[in-house]
């Protein structure tokens, strides 16, 4: 199984680079709006990468979207999906 | 020429969605469908068109299922660039009379499940930073009639639906449009008294019924490139009734 940390920061930074945004480094607990700079468009964008990558939406029935607030949530939120899949 | 683009066409055994289908499929796209049993038009699409042609039995108010056949499309073929939610039921019937179950029936299929196909349609899109979503809305979401408040509700609430998600998805290249037809000989309207039909002919500037073609036409330019700075809008296709 693909490491769910790896996968969210490679994604996200495909996410910030095609909008323009300098992300030097990522840490867990950075927010994604306050910290990051990021709008929901590129959360919404971020998703749909991740879903596509890990085959698993943890949004549509698990966790809120507005839960959410740092990378270290949206890992975890990812990790927890993909746990219940097995 | 679409070659190698990819839709998908809820409900696409017959009627409209046989239509548009077999529009989408002779415009060189390659084309995904459901319904709930084959019909002889799904079947000849599967012979003229295998390898572009995809069906699957599926009840479009299994939300579950509609999420797993769009994932279905896109692992096959690899790409959605176009989504035309044209499922659809009608029970026709004064609200006071009407059974909920034909509430929750229209409620789920109309809406419910338009709003889950593009949820899924437009991850994939969101990716793809392209794509084209036509929802088929009704004249009965313009004007009042009696005998069809809820299905009249869950039309117009898909022409809401399209102009929102046109503000939402556009800024990634992706276009929402509905089209809003009038009537024209399908199973909905098959129950249609004589005189009722004669009326609307009258009332009609065009001086008749419109044909499945009319509206498939429509959607085709929707889709197409000639349409790429058309977002957010209904295209009512009536033959002036409404006008």
């Amino acid at each position: 199984m693909e490491n769910v940390q790896t996968a969210v920061v490679e994604e996200l930074q495909q996410v910030a680079e095609l909008r323009g945004l300098s992300l030097p480094s990522v840490s867990p607990r950075q927010h994604l709006i306050d910290d990051l700079g990021l709008k929901s468009l590129d959360l919404a964008h971020l998703v749909a990468a991740l879903e596509r990558r890990l085959r698993v939406d943890p949004f549509i029935k698990h966790v809120p979207i507005t839960q959410i607030r740092t990378l270290g949530d949206l890992c975890a939120a990812y990790t927890c999906a993909l746990a219940e899949q097995e | 020429m679409n070659a190698g683009q990819v839709a998908l066409v809820s409900g696409g055994s017959r009627g409209l969605g046989a239509a548009l289908v077999q529009a989408l499929l002779a415009a060189g796209w390659r084309v995904a469908t459901f319904s709930r049993q084959s019909t002889p038009s799904i079947e000849r699409c599967g012979e003229q068109h295998a390898g572009s042609f995809d069906w699957q039995p599926l009840d479009a108010a299994d939300f579950d299922a509609l999420r797993g056949w769009v994932a279905h499309v896109r692992d096959r073929w690899d790409r959605i660039d176009a989504l035309v939610n044209n499922s659809a039921v009608s029970r026709e019937g004064r609200l006071t009379l009407q059974s909920t179950d034909d509430i929750h029936t229209l409620l789920a299929v109309n809406l419910e499940s338009v709003i889950h196909l593009s949820r899924a349609a437009a991850q994939t899109m969101l990716n793809q930073r392209h794509g084209a979503i036509v929802n088929i809305s009704s004249v009965n979401a313009l004007r009042g009639h009696t005998g069809v408040a809820v299905y009249s509700a869950t039309k117009a609430a898909l022409d809401g639906l399209t102009r929102s998600l046109a503000r939402e998805l556009g800024p990634s290249g992706i276009r929402v449009n509905s089209v809003a037809p009038g009537y024209f000989a399908s199973a909905l309207t098959a129950g249609m008294p004589e005189e009722q039909r004669k009326q609307i002919v009258r009332r009609t500037p065009l001086g008749r019924l419109a044909e499945a073609e009319d509206i498939a036409g429509v959607v085709r330019f929707l889709l197409s490139d000639e349409a790429r700075f058309v977002t957010g809008q209904t295209l009512v296709v009536d033959g002036g009734l409404t006008c």
